[in-house]
């Protein structure tokens, strides 16, 4: 009877403490932050993605912290960045969270605007990851891949390199460029900058289609057999796969460009506390799983156990990674400039 | 008010207004003031931003560096060239269809008219990014529809041609045809009003109908007709979707390339405002020139005037049996510029993403794209927003626009020429500066309008605030004063003269300004994109992040609605007008 009671008294402590390790993981800073956020009771995001992957975001950060309310905008990294220093300039910034890449953020970590979180200790986020004295903390990454018109190729007829496009099959339209030189400007980490711009110039000359934006322009390119194949993000050709009859899929290419994005917190905003609060909670596995059930972003570190993640593992392919410092990250825009010029003249 | 007739006896100058605390001086600099405060802010913005090295640094430092870098490098007088060629040719493709469109639906019984204005009016609601991707559908050489049924038609081998829009009469022939809408609106009212007794004249003294339309029409159409070279040449200066959708894939590089990759870093970085800026200031400049030399037309305006007080009525040529060969004409328009674009675009709306029309995808065609578009809670406010800044829009730049150019003919002092130069200005500053200005603008003005829809209204209200001028403009100096005058002599008062005979004689103009902004403004993108919040999400942006994030089959469907909404917008103008008519 005693022993009964000793199990029930075990069982029971269990699921307390189950049940408070699930309620109550949140460490004291976090439930901190969260009490001052509640305070401010809403906060505002941009980020460049699709408007259902922004909404599946806004309503998990509400649904994970009632009385925070979150509204989302979709804006690119850049253009937040402008708009945040604009407004600032003025005022308070109304863009409270947004994404950014190394390069990209540097004008806002100059003018000492994003705040300073100690998103491992708040957050349990890998220190390893984040940036710039806690301001930018990894929230996913972007990988790159040859595409590839489903209907048109078999798979044994892409190309797994990059040099492999200057085939003289791909010449003539077959190809997909982005005409701002992406992903390029990665790849003289890997094979030094004059064979980089030279294997660009001799793409150039296979006469490829160049298109002005991005990556949603390639892979209708290649689905509507208007180009045969490109190098493009997995996460838009996932996104195209996932639709029913949809004549695109990819191989992966021996080096693999990995763009790294980042979220942060502005801190000249009306809610700093709400939107410290709202970036952290991106980079959790909570929000990555949202996230890349809605949209295929993920991160790829294989502490994140993401899908991408994972099939980025199987490749063993060799990846390249943008810069993680401000001089790097000067150096990968000289080349894309060279790029630019390259593809589409002055 | 008591009838003025000492005022139509003397100048109407700023000298002899500015004492007068009248209603109509009190119009006039109430006029004045608002245009000055839309206007100065964008065009200020554009000359402090080109002096700037960093403009969005919190320390700007002030330099000439960004002109020298724009006006030093040879390349940007290359692109210059090209871009004059570009433009020549959209201009040629454009008057082609739209002088001949605005005198048969105007002045002929050409059968159907009233349909045809309704639906002349339809390719506007086409953005042009989404015009340009249904041309490249259409034209590409190896997947473009006309091109595979040709090579169908006519048995030719390969895989491409016989067509390709990759070229630079592709890319005027797309401008021009999406500026055929807009010449014909700039056109149509000045045709419209054209008092017939000039063209019976000279009928009656022997002239053929070739000979009076050449010597007799055309030229009493000459204000419109310049009006609207001046629009367009910086019109093409500033385009940028159709350059840049076509021209870039065909390396074809235009003047407005250039601005778009300063605002639009190829690196990701930070918009380059000054470079953009200095960039501006040439089209400034540009349009500086051109407004002098419009001020010397309407200098000599009195010319042109054919609606006097003798006596006003339209008359409609009868063409006979080849009434039928204007049907026909409009029809073939018709076809080039609504129906194979919206087939395609209809097409694109029911597949995830776009593939070239055939048999075996048919079976895959669904209405999943409108679903999805309709159970889409961001739908029904894009809507809603929409429809606000629209209706704002339209209807507060007609009313700016119709007392600034009663002022300006009417007014051919100091006060009329700073506000034609003031309502003509917003042409040359790209909507991207515009939307910058206004963020800086009323983020620390305590208007309270940052953040919503109306701000978005005010960013159009000013961009389009120069067409406006520009057509109110062209009407009026054909309306005679002493149409004015003889209302005041007979003791109407300025309010009264105002809405029963300027009002009146103006509405077919007016109703033709309000439509051009209203479909214009409901597909604006780049101000709307930079002053978007949570909160004023309009179906232009809606379109435009579905398309860049991947939802292509979502953004055609919507592209297909926005279309749609626009024809009812343009049909039920029509009517008013018709209806108009039929009072009159």
């Amino acid at each position: 009877m005693k022993r009964a009671r000793n199990l029930w008294t075990t069982a029971a402590l269990c699921l307390t403490l189950g049940a408070a390790n699930a309620l109550g993981a949140d460490s004291a800073e976090l439930q901190a932050l969260y009490e001052e956020a509640k305070k401010e009771g809403k906060v505002l995001m941009a980020a460049g993605m699709p408007p259902k992957a922004l909404r599946a975001l806004r309503k998990g950060f509400n649904d994970r912290f009632p009385g925070v309310q979150a509204k989302v905008i979709a804006s690119t990294g850049s253009n937040a960045a402008s708009r945040i220093l604009t407004e600032s300039k003025v005022g308070n910034a109304t863009i409270e969270v947004a994404q950014t890449t190394t390069a990209s953020g540097q004008p806002l970590l100059d003018a000492g605007l994003v705040a300073s979180v100690d998103y491992a200790k708040t957050f349990g986020v890998p220190r390893e990851g984040i940036l710039f004295g806690n301001r930018f903390v990894p929230w996913f990454d972007l990988v790159y891949v040859m595409a590839y018109n489903t209907r048109k190729l078999s798979r044994d007829q892409v190309p797994t390199t990059w040099e492999g496009m200057l085939a003289p099959e791909w010449k003539g339209r077959k190809l997909v460029l982005i005409a701002r030189g992406h992903p390029f400007q990665y790849l003289p980490k890997v094979w030094g900058e004059e064979k980089v711009m030279d294997l660009a110039a001799k793409l150039k000359a296979q006469d490829p289609i160049m298109t002005p934006r991005g990556g949603a322009q390639v892979i209708e390119a290649i689905v509507s057999g208007q180009a045969l194949l490109g190098p493009i993000h997995l996460n838009r050709v996932l996104t195209a796969k996932n639709l029913k009859k949809v004549p695109i899929d990819y191989v992966w290419l021996d080096v693999t460009p990995v763009l790294h994005f980042y979220s942060y917190a502005v801190n000249k905003v009306a809610n700093p506390k709400a939107a410290q609060l709202m970036a952290g909670w991106l980079a959790t596995p909570e929000a990555g799983k949202i996230m890349e059930k809605h949209s295929f972003r993920a991160l790829t570190s294989l502490e994140s156990r993401s899908e991408t993640g994972k099939l980025l593992a199987a490749s063993k392919t060799r990846t390249v990674a943008t810069a993680l410092d401000v001089k790097t990250a000067r150096q990968e825009k000289e080349w894309q400039n060279r790029l630019r010029k390259i593809f589409v003249g002055k | 008010m008591p009838p003025d007739n000492a005022v139509a006896a003397k100048p109407w100058g700023w000298e002899t207004i500015a004492p007068r605390f009248n209603e109509r001086s009190l119009l006039s600099w109430a006029t004045l003031i608002v245009v000055l405060w839309l206007v100065l802010a964008p065009v200020v913005m554009v000359a402090v931003t080109s002096f700037q090295a960093e403009p969005l640094a919190h320390a700007a430092r002030y330099t000439v560096a960004n002109y020298l870098e724009v006006y030093l490098d040879p390349g940007t007088y290359e692109l210059l060239s090209n871009t004059l060629l570009f433009g020549a040719g959209a201009i040629a493709v454009g008057f082609f269809f739209a002088f001949p469109l605005a005198w048969l639906v105007e002045r002929t019984n050409t059968p159907g008219r009233q349909l045809m204005y309704g639906l002349i009016l339809v390719p506007m609601a086409i953005p042009p990014m989404i015009s340009a991707l249904g041309w490249e559908r259409l034209l590409d050489p190896k997947i473009g529809l006309v091109n595979i049924v040709l090579r169908a038609l006519t048995g030719m081998e390969g895989e491409e041609g016989p067509l390709d829009i990759f070229t630079l009469s592709g890319m005027s022939f797309v401008m021009g045809l999406s500026m055929v809408p807009t010449v014909f609106l700039i056109l149509a009212p000045s045709i419209r009003n054209l008092d017939p007794s000039f063209e019976d004249a000279s009928l009656v003294s022997g002239a053929s109908w070739y000979a009076t339309f050449r010597r007799v029409t055309l030229p009493l159409v000459y204000p419109a007709f310049f009006a609207a070279l001046i629009w367009f040449f910086i019109i093409a200066i500033e385009a940028f979707e159709i350059p840049g959708v076509i021209g870039l894939q065909a390396g074809i590089l235009v003047f407005s390339t250039k601005i778009f990759w300063a605002v639009h870093p190829p690196t990701g970085d930070l918009p380059d405002y000054g470079i953009a800026s200095a960039l501006a200031a040439l089209v400034l400049v540009l349009s500086a020139i051109l407004v002098y030399l419009y001020l010397k037309v309407l200098g000599a305006g009195e010319k042109y005037t054919t609606i006097t007080g003798r006596g006003y009525r339209p008359s409609i040529v009868d063409l006979g049996k080849w009434r039928y060969a204007g049907t026909l004409f409009f029809a073939g328009y018709m076809v080039l510029a609504i129906v194979l674009p919206v087939i395609v675009l209809a097409w694109g709306s029911l597949l995830a993403y776009y593939q070239p029309p055939s048999w075996e995808l048919v079976e895959q065609l669904s209405l999943e794209n409108y679903y999805t578009t309709f159970d889409d809670e961001d739908f029904l406010g894009a809507f809603w927003n929409t429809g606000v800044v629209v209706f704002t829009a339209a209807t507060v730049t007609a009313l700016i626009c119709t007392v600034a150019a009663w002022i300006v003919v009417r007014f051919p002092g100091r006060l009329g020429s700073v506000l034609n130069l003031a309502t003509f200005t917003p042409i040359a500053v790209p909507s991207v500066i515009i939307g910058l200005a206004l963020i800086l603008v009323y983020l620390s003005a305590p208007v309270g309008i940052y953040g919503t829809v109306w701000i978005i209204a005010v960013a159009h209200i000013t961009r389009y605030l120069s067409y406006g001028s520009r057509a109110m403009i062209a009407s009026q100096v054909q309306i005679h004063k002493e149409l004015e005058e003889a209302s005041y002599t007979c003791g109407a008062s300025f309010r009264m003269t105002l809405r029963k005979v300027i009002v009146p004689i103006l509405l077919p103009a007016l109703v033709s300004l309000w439509l051009w902004v209203a479909l214009h403004s409901i597909r604006e993108l780049s101000a709307a994109v930079l002053l978007a919040s949570s909160n004023n999400t309009v179906l232009s942006t809606l379109i435009w992040t579905q398309y860049h994030e991947g939802e292509v089959g979502v953004a055609y469907a919507l592209s297909v609605i926005l279309i749609a909404v626009s024809f009812v917008i343009a049909f039920a103008g029509r009517r008013l007008l018709s209806w108009h008519d039929h009072l009159r």
